[in-house]
């Protein structure tokens, strides 16, 4: 494999890697992906089907000692727990730097799969209201192209991925081609004919999940065991290692080249580039992958530190940054707020919800038909009613007898969290910390990032109307949330280098092809030009497909 | 959580309704089958596993454990379901406790300390040799907020992390998931339910029509 040349070289195999992988090789390339972590084990990477009496301490929401050292931020995560702790980065071998006073919790995961393997799932669809906000009300910039572009793509990764959900016919959250939707519980019935009967322009739908509800291209119907982010042994749910890997394998075109922690691009002399370099994670060795054509999968920020570390003579600013938007107008959703309390009204019905993996949602009504006073965009909210199992015990007083006994009486429980559009601004960046070096001797990413009044304000709304439907629906005991998560922990961070017509002001074109060098591809939330109110990975995967198709297109012609 | 009355599949319906085998092998683990097959045979009388005997506490003394199981029983007590003492409770408190930043083991451990003080003084003896009486009238104090008195605050604060833990210790441990919240740990679910109440605006149950056959 020496000095073997690729048509394609993917950076990454997570949910954004899995799908090129799979499309250029099914069109007959030959790829290399290149990928810094292992392969997981399903047998003994995976915990889903542990119970809390299998793990030391009883699955903790935190990793046990030795790891939590080394995880500070990792452990932030709703989902780097006891169980699943191991499938995040250690952020001692991965730091990064913030400015000061300016919180970034940066999440990740190192191995085949990415986070496609500790995702929750949720998947819905942009619209033309998120695609063209800039025309609407005037902030940012649109995105080059329409939803009636992209829509083809959507149909053709969810007919392959599995989305399960009902259909609704909402202008601001089209439908997706929906496997059978997931059933609700009384709760969540009970507040979706409240909002329906006493709040026009809202409604309440179960979420839209990357999860199989039927068995789909050979992988099996989803068997509810339940915590599917510590990995899903059945590959019921979308993952890369699940679904469009093996899909790639199977073409014989793919060279899944694993721990290669790549630090660089390498162009030739004539500014296109050659190989990526990239580092043996067991043995630090430097290597070299040559492609003909280069495809950045490496999550958002990976994909912006790449970019950055690969400047040259030529390049000064980084590789594609002549625009120098490269490492600006980074976004997160703003989440932490909305309302929960609890529902009387149900007492004694059990909970026929199970370990359904999924929740309900309740999408954007805000800037949708009338502009609101306070602020821009809109948020969804996404929750749940489900009956307590024991967590209410906490909260009760007293002891002994009485107290066991009172806690048998299980409280039927609801909530709603918002998850709101971040607006793009120019200083909300992230560039090279120069003293800052990664376990492989790769420099690191500072950041210097702040939300602003909009989504402030866009909180306080969240946590109004949250509390506002719980009320009407009779629901009790109501608290209220009014946080604002620090950005990076929404796991949804995107838009360092954005896409555009203009080369002035973005760093690849409408078909994701960096404007500067022909022959390098971005197709990661890295080219997001808003971030929408919208979980990404759906998108994401469509604007690959999209991408796709043109690289393609364009290695036949010689274009490239 | 399983519902009581939820129906029995059979390994080979449920191996049916997930699409093994009728819409090819699953791509990545031939382990699912075998999984499927391990749910249907032990569920629901699965046997409880058998506590190590040569036991012995890592992050708490001799006393401080039996003052653990003191308690973890009188927050959980026996009943007509074991309590926190038969589910060993205190063996957990020992795992978090050995696990915990050391700053939290501490005040733990003071915690037990001042338990032990407040009772000499009350009693005239270590908690462990109160009688259950004077043990739940000590616990009374220091379970009511209402009671936090200037001496009696760190016992508040120390009852509140006990509690916690016992309740964490109960209600994960295998009896008490399985007795106490009846829930038989299954993890393969051919379907799942939802409402079924109309006046929830559910839908009502499906009802088959009876003259429906099955098509062979
Ligand atoms: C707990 C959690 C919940 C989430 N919930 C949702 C949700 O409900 N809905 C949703 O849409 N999104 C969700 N997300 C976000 C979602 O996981 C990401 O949007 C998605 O995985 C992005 O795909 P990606 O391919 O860009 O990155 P990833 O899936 O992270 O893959 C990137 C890959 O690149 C590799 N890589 C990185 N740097 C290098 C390098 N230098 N060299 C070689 N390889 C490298 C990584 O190891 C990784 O395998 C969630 C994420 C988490 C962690
Ligand atoms: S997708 Fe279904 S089977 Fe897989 S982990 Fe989630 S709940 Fe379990």
């Amino acid at each position: 494999m020496a000095n073997e040349v690729f048509d394609v070289v993917i950076v990454g195999s997570g949910a954004s890697g899995g799908w090129a992988a799979k499309q250029l090789t099914e069109s007959g390339l030959k790829v290399a992906v290149l990928e810094a972590g292992r392969r997981l084990d399903p047998s003994t990477d995976f915990t889903e089907h542990k119970l809390a009496h299998d793990m030391p301490l009883r699955g903790s929401e935190h990793p046990p000692k030795a790891w939590r050292d080394e995880q500070p931020i990792q452990k932030l995560c709703y989902q780097c727990d006891e169980y699943a702790h191991e499938l995040f980065v250690k952020d001692t071998e991965h730091p990064y730097t913030t400015a000061a006073g300016k919180p970034f919790q940066w999440i990740r995961g190192r191995h085949v799969g990415g986070k496609s393997i500790m995702w929750a799932r949720q998947s819905y669809r942009l619209s033309d209201l998120d695609l063209k906000a800039a025309s609407r009300d005037g902030w940012g910039v649109d995105w080059p192209i329409t939803y009636a572009e992209l829509a083809p793509y959507y149909d053709r990764v969810e007919n392959f991925v599995g989305i399960s959900g009902q259909a609704e016919n909402l202008p601001q959250l089209p439908d997706s081609r929906f496997l059978p939707p997931m059933e609700l519980t009384c709760g969540e019935r009970m507040l979706q004919r409240t909002i329906k009967e006493r709040f026009p322009g809202r409604l309440l739908t179960i979420g839209r999940t990357a999860v199989l509800t039927k068995a789909l291209n050979g992988r099996p119907a989803c068997h509810y065991c339940g915590p599917c982010g510590r990995g899903c042994s059945a590959g019921s749910y979308y993952s890369s290692p699940a679904s469009t890997l093996p899909a790639a394998d199977a073409t014989g075109k793919l060279s899944l080249i694993t721990n290669a922690v790549v630090s660089h691009v390498v162009l030739d002399d004539a500014g296109r580039c050659r190989s990526v370099a990239y580092v043996d994670r067991m043995t630090r060795a430097p290597r070299e992958a040559f492609g003909k054509v280069v495809v950045l999968c490496a999550s958002t920020l990976e994909t912006t530190r790449i970019l950055l570390n690969s400047s040259s003579s030529r390049a000064p600013n980084g590789l594609s940054n002549s625009s120098g938007v490269v490492g600006k107008y980074l976004m997160d959703h703003i989440m932490g707020s909305g309302a929960k309390g609890t529902l009387p009204v149900l007492k004694g019905i059990p909970d026929p919800r199970a370990h359904r993996p999924n929740g309900v949602y309740v999408p954007r009504f805000r800037n949708v038909t009338d502009p609101h006073p306070a602020f821009l965009r809109g948020y969804g909210y996404q929750g749940s009613a489900e009956v307590s199992k024991w967590a209410h015990a906490f909260a009760m007083p007293g002891f002994g007898a009485s107290f066991k006994n009172a806690v048998r009486q299980r409280p039927w429980t609801i909530h709603l969290s918002g998850f709101g559009e971040s607006l793009a601004r120019v200083e909300n960046r992230c560039e090279i910390d120069k003293d800052g070096r990664d376990a492989w001797g790769i420099p690191v990413l500072r950041f210097d990032m702040a939300f602003g009044d909009n989504e402030k304000k866009m909180i306080k709304d969240m946590a109004d109307n949250a509390e506002e439907m719980l009320k009407a629906a009779g629901v009790q005991d109501i608290e209220r949330e009014e946080d604002m998560a620090p950005p990076g922990l929404a796991i949804h961070e995107v838009g360092t280098a954005r896409m555009g017509d203009d080369p002035k002001n973005s760093a690849v074109n409408r078909w994701q092809q960096s404007h500067d060098v022909r022959n390098l591809f971005l197709m990661d939330g890295s080219v997001y030009p808003s971030s929408a109110c919208q979980n990404p990975t759906l998108t994401i995967m469509a604007l690959a497909s999209r991408a796709c198709d043109y690289l393609v297109e364009q290695l036949r012609t010689g274009a490239v | 959580m399983a519902t009581p009355g939820r129906p029995v599949v059979s390994r080979r319906e449920l191996l049916r309704r997930l699409g093994i085998g009728v819409a090819a092998t699953p791509v990545w683990v031939a382990s699912l089958t075998a999984l499927a097959e391990q749910q249907a045979h032990v569920h629901p009388a699965a046997v409880p596993s058998v506590p190590a005997a040569n036991w012995v506490p890592k992050a708490l003394d001799a006393h401080q454990n039996e003052t653990v199981i003191a308690l973890s029983e009188l927050i959980i007590p026996q009943t007509d379901t074991p309590g926190a003492k038969a589910v060993l409770v205190n063996r957990f408190v020992d795992a978090v406790l050995d696990d915990a930043d050391e700053a939290d083991a501490r005040a733990f451990r003071r915690g037990l300390a001042w338990i032990d003080a407040r009772s000499s003084e009350l009693f005239g003896v270590a908690f462990v040799r109160a009688t259950p009486e004077q043990q739940t009238a000590l616990l009374t104090i220091v379970s009511s907020p209402a009671n936090r008195t200037l001496a009696d605050r760190d016992g508040v604060e120390f009852f509140g992390a006990i509690k916690a833990l016992t309740i964490i210790g109960y209600y994960t441990s295998e009896v008490g998931m399985r007795e106490e919240l009846h829930d038989d740990g299954q993890i393969f679910f051919a379907s799942l339910e939802g409402c079924t109440h109309p006046e929830h605006g559910g839908n009502a149950p499906a009802v088959l029509p009876a003259t429906k056959k099955r098509k062979s």
